[in-house]
C-alpha cells in the first residue's frame, strides 16, 4: 500500500503537467472529479499497461494520450454516483447498452443481460458499506460502448459455455459406451481406429502450430463461429477482399500439408490416407465433444 | 496432391477439430484488453502477445465472435470496423451492368455523438443511362480520390494518425453519399469501364428517389435501433421491396415497405446483394456462391452457381439475364435463368 501510494506519488511529480492537460480535456470537473481521483486513475490504468521498470522508462504519455479520457472521467463520475454522470451515461450509452445486447444474445435474453450489466454499473453490490461499481475495471483503453460490449459478451459466452458443460455430458457418454461396445466386439478395428486417431490428431495438431497465430484464429473465426467475412474482417482491421484471400490460401496449405505429412511421413497410399481421414475423424470428434463437455469456465471481467 | 472430394472434405473436418481442441493457454486478458483489441488500439506487442492467446483459447474466440456480432453503431467511432462495412464495395451494386432495381444500403454511422444521422449509401443504374467508353472516361472526383487513399493507408495500416485518415474517410463518405451524389455516379461509373476484371466492382453512387426518402428514414430508424442493417432490393415503383441479411433472411414488402412478411429463402447463408427487375422478379445472391431467384415474388429456388466464392452484386434485367460478381472479382453472366453461366472477362 505505501509502495503503491510511493509510486502514485511519483507519477504524478513527473507528469503533473500532463495530467493537468487531459484532466481539462477529459471535463472530469462536470462530473465533481477531483485532480486527485483522476491522475489515480490514469495511474492505476498505466499500471494495468506497463510494470513498474516500464513505467518509468516506456512512453508513458503517448499511452494516456491515447486513452478515451472522457469516458474515463465519465466512469469515475458514475462510480462516484454523480447525478449528473450517471444522466450523461444513461443518455449517451444506455441504447448503445441495449442494442449491444440484442446483438450478442438475441432479443429474447438482451434485456436479462444489459439488466444485469446495469445493476452492476451502478453498483448494487455493496461491500463493507461502499458500493463497488463494476466501472472500476474501465481503464479508458478502449471507447466506453466497446467496452461494455465487452463485458456483455463475456457475461453472455460465459452463460452459454456453462450450460453447454451441463447438457452434452449425456449424448458423449453415450457415444463413449457405443464406442467401446462396437470396439469390445471387434477388437481388431477397436485398434485401427485407435491408432488412426492418434495419427490424425497429432499430424493436425502439428500442422495446426505452425501456423501464425493470426491465422489460427482467423480459421477458428471461419469454422467454429461462423463469422462472416466481413465481422471477420473487421475484426482484424483488414479489408474483406484481404480476408478472403488469406482465409482460402490458409485452409488450402492446411489441407496440402495434412495430407503430405500422411503420405510422406506415413508412407500413406491414396485408400489408407482416405481411410485414416474417415476413421480418424469419427473417433477424434467424440473425444472432442466429452473433452468440451468438461471445459472449466473462465475468468472474471478484471 | 489429390483433389479427391471425399478427402478434401475429411480434410476440413480434421482441421475443424483441431481447432475445437481444448487449450491449455494462460488466463485471458481482462475486458478492457478485449475490447482496446477490438478497436485495434493495442500496441504491437501486446497484439501479437494476446493474438497468439486468442488463436488457442476458445472462450476467447467465442467473446470475439460475440464482439463482431455487435452492430456497427454500437462499435467504436474510429476504428475501421464500421468502415469496411459501410463502405465496401460490394455494398453497392456494379456500374458495369445494366439494371433497372435499385439497391439501398444503409449504414449506422457510430459517430461519438449519438444523434448523429445514419450514411446513407444508394446505389442505382437506371436503365436509360448510356454505359460510357473507356475512351471517354472522365477523371474520378475528388471524393472518389480521396476514399481510395484513405482506404489504401488503412489497408497498408502504415498511417501514422488513424484518426486523421478516418476523419479523412468520413469526410469523403460525406460528400459521396450527400454533395457529390449526382456527378460521382458518372464519374465511377466511366472508371469501372477502364479498370481491369480482377479489381472489385467499383460504386454508382446517387440520390435516392425523392419518394424513397421515407422508406430509407425508416429502415435507417430500424438501423439506428441495434437491428441488422441490410439489403433492400427495390423493385421499379417502389411498391414491391425485399429486405435480406445475415442467416438467409428475407422479408418481402408490398406497400412500399410499410409492412414486411418473412419468406422461405432455403439457405442459411448470409445474403449479399440483390436486383429487382420487376415486381415478380428478384435476384440475391450471398456468400458461398449462393444464386436465389423469385419469378413470381414469393417462392425462392436457389440456382447452381458457377463459383463457391461469397458472391458480392448481382444485376438482372429480367428472370433469364443476370450478371453476378464475386468477391475475387470474377463475373459471371446468364442468359437462361441460371441454367448456364458465362465467364466475363469486363
Ligand atoms: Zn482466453
Amino acid at each position: 500500500m505505501a509502495l503503491a501510494s510511493e509510486g502514485l506519488q511519483q507519477f504524478r511529480d513527473r507528469h503533473q503537467t500532463f495530467i493537468g492537460s487531459l484532466y481539462r480535456r477529459a471535463g472530469a470537473a462536470e462530473w465533481a472529479v477531483g485532480t486527485d481521483v483522476f491522475a489515480e486513475a490514469l495511474y492505476r490504468s498505466a499500471r494495468h499497461r506497463f510494470s513498474d521498470a516500464e513505467l518509468e522508462y516506456s512512453p508513458v504519455e503517448s499511452y494516456l494520450d491515447a486513452l478515451h479520457v472522457e469516458d474515463l472521467a465519465l466512469a469515475l463520475g458514475c462510480q462516484a454516483g454523480h447525478e449528473g454522470a450517471w444522466r450523461a451515461f444513461v443518455s449517451r450509452y444506455r441504447p448503445r447498452l441495449y442494442a449491444a445486447a440484442r446483438s450478442i444474445a438475441g432479443d429474447q435474453d438482451a434485456q436479462d443481460l444489459a439488466g444485469s450489466i446495469y445493476g452492476e454499473l451502478y453498483g448494487l453490490k455493496e461491500r463493507a458499506g461502499q458500493r463497488r461499481s463494476l466501472f472500476r475495471y474501465y481503464h479508458g483503453r478502449s471507447s466506453l460502448p466497446t467496452w461494455l460490449s465487452a463485458v456483455l459478451a463475456q457475461r453472455h459466452v460465459d452463460g452459454l459455455r456453462a450450460a453447454a458443460r451441463l447438457e452434452p455430458l449425456d449424448e458423449a457418454r453415450h457415444e463413449i459406451h457405443a464406442r467401446r461396445d462396437s470396439d469390445a466386439s471387434d477388437p481388431e478395428s477397436g485398434l485401427v481406429r485407435r491408432r488412426y486417431v492418434a495419427i490424425l490428431t497429432r499430424v493436425v495438431r502439428a500442422a495446426l502450430a505452425e501456423l501464425d497465430p493470426r491465422e489460427r484464429l482467423r480459421l477458428a473465426h471461419y469454422y467454429l463461429d461462423g463469422l462472416t467475412l466481413a465481422q471477420a474482417a473487421a475484426l482484424f482491421g483488414e479489408h474483406e477482399s484481404t480476408a478472403s484471400r488469406k482465409l482460402e490460401r490458409t485452409r488450402q496449405g492446411l489441407r496440402a500439408r495434412i495430407e503430405q505429412t500422411l503420405r510422406d511421413e506415413y508412407r500413406f497410399d491414396d485408400g489408407a490416407v482416405r481411410e485414416c481421414l474417415t476413421v480418424g475423424i469419427e473417433g477424434w470428434t467424440m473425444d472432442l465433444s466429452r473433452e468440451l463437455s468438461q471445459e472449466t469456465a473462465g475468468s472474471d471481467v478484471q | 496432391m489429390s483433389k479427391d472430394p471425399s478427402i478434401e472434405h475429411d480434410l476440413e473436418r480434421a482441421i475443424k477439430a483441431g481447432l475445437r481442441e481444448r487449450s491449455r493457454t494462460a488466463s485471458c486478458p481482462p475486458m478492457d484488453v478485449v475490447a482496446a483489441y477490438c478497436e485495434h488500439s493495442l500496441a504491437s506487442e501486446e497484439l501479437s502477445q494476446w493474438e497468439a492467446h486468442f488463436a488457442g483459447c476458445r472462450r476467447c474466440q467465442q467473446l470475439l465472435a460475440a464482439m463482431a456480432r455487435v452492430e456497427p453503431s454500437v462499435a467504436p467511432a474510429a476504428a475501421p470496423s464500421w468502415w469496411s462495412r459501410a463502405l465496401d464495395w460490394r455494398w453497392l451494386v456494379p456500374a458495369a451492368a445494366a439494371a433497372s432495381a435499385f439497391a439501398i444500403w444503409i449504414a449506422v454511422r457510430p459517430g461519438t455523438r449519438p444523434a448523429e444521422s445514419p450514411t446513407v449509401i444508394v446505389a442505382s443504374r437506371p436503365e436509360t443511362q448510356a454505359a460510357p467508353t473507356a475512351a471517354a472516361q472522365p477523371e474520378p472526383s475528388s471524393a472518389l480520390r480521396m476514399l481510395e487513399k484513405a482506404q489504401e493507408q488503412f489497408a497498408k495500416k502504415t498511417e501514422p494518425n488513424p484518426a486523421e485518415s478516418a476523419q479523412a474517410m468520413r469526410d469523403a463518405i460525406d460528400r459521396l453519399a450527400k454533395k457529390e451524389a449526382p456527378t460521382v455516379a458518372a464519374e465511377a461509373a466511366g472508371a469501372v469501364a477502364g479498370k481491369p476484371a480482377a479489381s472489385p466492382p467499383a460504386p454508382a453512387v446517387a440520390p435516392a428517389p425523392r419518394t424513397l426518402a421515407s422508406r430509407v428514414d425508416a429502415a435507417a430508424a430500424d438501423a439506428a435501433m441495434g437491428r441488422q442493417a441490410g439489403l433492400v432490393v427495390i423493385a421499379p415503383g417502389a411498391q414491391v421491396q425485399w429486405r435480406a441479411g445475415p442467416g438467409g433472411q428475407i422479408e418481402q414488402s408490398r406497400d412500399a415497405g410499410a409492412t414486411w412478411d418473412a419468406q422461405n429463402a432455403g439457405t442459411s447463408e448470409d445474403l449479399l446483394a440483390g436486383s429487382a427487375p420487376s415486381d415478380s422478379v428478384c435476384w440475391i445472391v450471398g456468400r458461398g456462391g449462393t444464386i436465389l431467384r423469385s419469378t413470381d415474388g414469393r417462392a425462392w429456388s436457389r440456382l447452381e452457381s458457377p463459383v463457391s466464392a461469397d458472391l458480392v452484386s448481382v444485376a438482372a434485367t429480367d428472370a433469364a439475364n443476370a450478371t453476378i460478381a464475386a468477391v475475387d472479382g470474377q463475373r459471371f453472366m446468364t442468359r437462361d435463368g441460371g441454367g448456364t453461366w458465362e465467364k466475363r472477362e469486363h
